[in-house]
């Protein structure tokens, strides 16, 4: 099974008709309630997100016709869903990442993703998939922990370097 | 008026923070522009976290360099592998490859090199000269013509998008409608916060910025696009001959810089548009013997002095008008609002030292280029051999630590990986995904200035046509529209033409 580029360009503007829907739900309806839905230009804010939403259902549907019409005639070959088994991994690694910062920290929890992202990517030799996530996990530790003097997560266990 | 804000700028720009992190934004430029995939943009995405912790030149100053030595990164991969590392340096392969092929990629690096740098110098002198000029009109400016300079500005932005006009404009107006969430700046309402506390401000830049391009870029790299061939480079030292044969290029130099920059000041055109019509010039006034597209020095010195001079030319309308070039310098201006330095007339009357010290680290940005061009070209030759399987994980880190490091917010980081998914279906889809940084930056000025246009008015819309300035502006943004229209049509016969091709 392969994804065309139709099927991406279908679900941005399923995005664009929900963010314009959104934007008619809360001018007419959260806005209105605080008061911020009418009179002049300066108490009106809703007028100017509405003209937006407007602006851009008009262009989308200038935009997706005549595309849908020429897809009648042609259709490029897109990318095989197989192919996206490996952006689909690291995100889902990345979502679970940034939920694991607030957990265990950003010392534990950086090492595992990067040899997780490492491995994905191809890379088998066991060396490097220590060797590299240990480095860079102290060396960014450094930079933004001792340079910079950010607080970089703890997590739950407060684990962190001191410099 | 020039003098003293150099004057005021240089005693700024003197300190040790200033020119260590101007020195240390050259090298990472060169390495990220060198490293195919990445790119001046991505340097200064993943930099800017960094850059709001610092003095505030001194971490312009970092991306300021970033930006000058990740537009002449890019010729190095360009060159030796035939890979352009970064869209601008694509026209640099045409005859900077041919000349590697020949025995000659330390030439081709050293003309590179030092085109990039004078060229970059080239188009900092045009800075210096006309962005005080420009902002000194722009005085003139009230609400009506600063609204329409915002709808200018995302119009070329929308209009030269490589990928399609209408999409381009699509784009600008979600960054325009993502810039409306948080507290209205007049009536100070809510507008799409869904009562969290954390939406208040709306979303920060950098989370969608870093999202958009950087999580997005790796994710895209993983599908296997863009991938290193796995030619391994062969070491290449350019001399201090380069500089004899730079000077043998002098009238081709100063014409490729001048079209660099002029590219430069024009909202959307940037470095890549700017390359290939150099690069077209320099071959059509070329003799025939000179053997363009087979190794002419004159290629890699016309597209390499265009795209460092373009820099020069995209911070002229960022810095004097507060309205980007391109979305490396609308990142740079989301720097300067965050530092709560509002481009501008502004902000050259009211911190002339501070504009005149970014006049000076671009300037010493571009001189660091050509001395460290030439000393570290081997060692970004050796990294040219870092394997992609080391180095998306840690560009996913820096993007989440980056990102974390502005307020220690959780929020933020979700909110980058929400537009890093946005990015990704954008790219699918062949959005562009500038014009939403653009219209994210513009959205507030188009929208405030739109408002108070109409508290000053007497007659609704027509004081957009009772001004003669604000009109003119009227005029060009309808002159774009329409351009947009035609390039749309004639696009999509264009597109067809080249697949039957």
């Amino acid at each position: 099974m392969r994804l065309k580029t139709l099927h991406a360009e279908l679900s941005v503007a399923a995005i664009f008709v929900a963010v314009v829907a959104l934007v008619f739900q809360q001018t007419r309806g959260d806005m209105v309630e605080q008061g911020i839905a009418s009179g002049g230009p300066y108490s009106n804010a809703a007028s100017y997100p509405e003209a937006l939403g407007i602006a851009i259902a008009a262009v989308l549907v200038l935009t997706l016709v005549p595309r849908l019409w020429a897809a009648r005639r042609q259709s490029r070959p897109g990318i095989s869903v197989v192919e996206l088994a490996r952006p689909a991994a690291m995100l889902l690694a990345f979502a679970a990442y940034l939920e694991a910062l607030g957990v265990l920290g950003y010392l534990v929890s950086t090492p595992f993703f990067m040899a997780l992202i490492m491995y994905l990517a191809g890379e088998r030799a066991p060396i490097q998939l220590i060797a590299v996530p240990l480095s860079v996990t102290v060396a960014l530790s450094l930079v933004f922990g001792g340079l910079l003097d950010v607080v970089l997560p703890r997590g739950q266990f407060g684990i962190a370097l001191s410099w | 008026m020039i003098g003293e804000m150099l004057y005021s700028g240089a005693i700024l720009m003197a300190s040790p923070e200033v020119l260590l992190l101007t020195f240390l934004g050259v090298i990472l430029g060169l390495v990220i522009g060198a490293l195919p995939g990445l790119g001046p943009l991505m340097g200064v995405v993943l930099l800017l976290p960094v850059a709001l912790y610092v003095e505030p030149l001194a971490g312009l100053g970092l991306l300021i360099a970033v930006f000058v030595g990740g537009s002449c990164g890019g010729a190095i991969s360009a060159i030796l592998l035939r890979i352009p590392g970064t869209p601008i340096a694509a026209a640099t392969l045409f005859d900077g490859y041919p000349m590697a092929q020949k025995g000659r990629a330390a030439d081709a690096l050293g003309l590179a090199i030092c085109a990039s740098s004078i060229g970059g110098l080239f188009g900092g002198l045009l800075l210096i000269l006309f962005a005080p000029l420009l902002a000194a009109f722009a005085t003139r400016f009230g609400p009506p013509e600063l609204t329409l300079l915002g709808v200018l500005g995302l119009l070329s932005i929308a209009v030269v998008s490589r990928e399609a006009t209408t999409k381009g404009l699509l784009a600008g107006m979600l960054g325009m409608l993502i810039a409306t969430i948080g507290t209205d700046e007049l009536s100070t309402g809510y507008r799409f916060t869904f009562d969290s506390y954390q939406m208040l401000n709306g979303f920060h830049i950098v989370s969608i910025v870093v999202g958009l391009f950087a999580v997005s870029e790796m994710a895209w790299q993983l599908i296997g696009r863009d991938k290193i061939t796995g030619e391994v480079p062969k070491p290449a030292r350019p001399g201090l001959r380069s500089l004899k044969l730079i000077a043998g290029h002098i009238p081709n130099l100063l014409r490729s810089s001048t079209i660099g920059t002029f590219f430069g000041t024009l909202p959307g055109a940037g470095g890549d548009i700017s390359a290939f019509t150099s690069y077209a010039v320099a071959k059509a006034v070329a003799k025939p013997e000179e053997g363009y597209g087979e190794g002419a020095e004159g290629g890699v010195v016309a597209t390499e002095a265009a795209n460092n001079a373009t820099c020069g030319g995209a911070l002229i309308p960022t810095l004097s008008l507060g309205i980007p070039g391109d979305a490396t310098t609308a990142v740079l201006m989301g720097a300067l609002l965050i530092l709560g330095l509002f481009p501008g007339p502004a902000l050259f009357a009211d911190r002339p030292e501070v504009v005149g010290g970014i006049f000076l680290v671009y300037i010493l940005a571009n001189l660091f280029l050509l001395v460290l061009g030439f000393l570290l070209v081997p060692v970004f030759v050796r990294l040219l051999r870092l394997p992609k399987s080391s180095l998306i994980p840690t560009i996913l880190v820096l993007c989440a630590i980056g990102t974390f490091a502005l307020q220690s917010s959780v929020f933020d980081l979700w909110v980058m990986f929400g537009f890093g998914l946005l990015g990704i279906l954008l790219r699918a889809a062949d959005y562009p995904l500038a014009p939403v940084v653009i219209g994210t930056i513009l959205g507030p000025i188009v929208e405030n200035n739109f408002r108070r246009s109409m508290l000053i008015s007497r007659e609704g819309l027509w004081i957009f046509t009772d001004r003669p300035i604000s009109m003119v502006l009227l005029v060009l943004c309808i002159g774009l529209v329409a351009l947009a229209v035609f390039v749309g049509l004639r696009g999509k016969a264009l597109k067809e033409t080249v697949k039957e091709a």
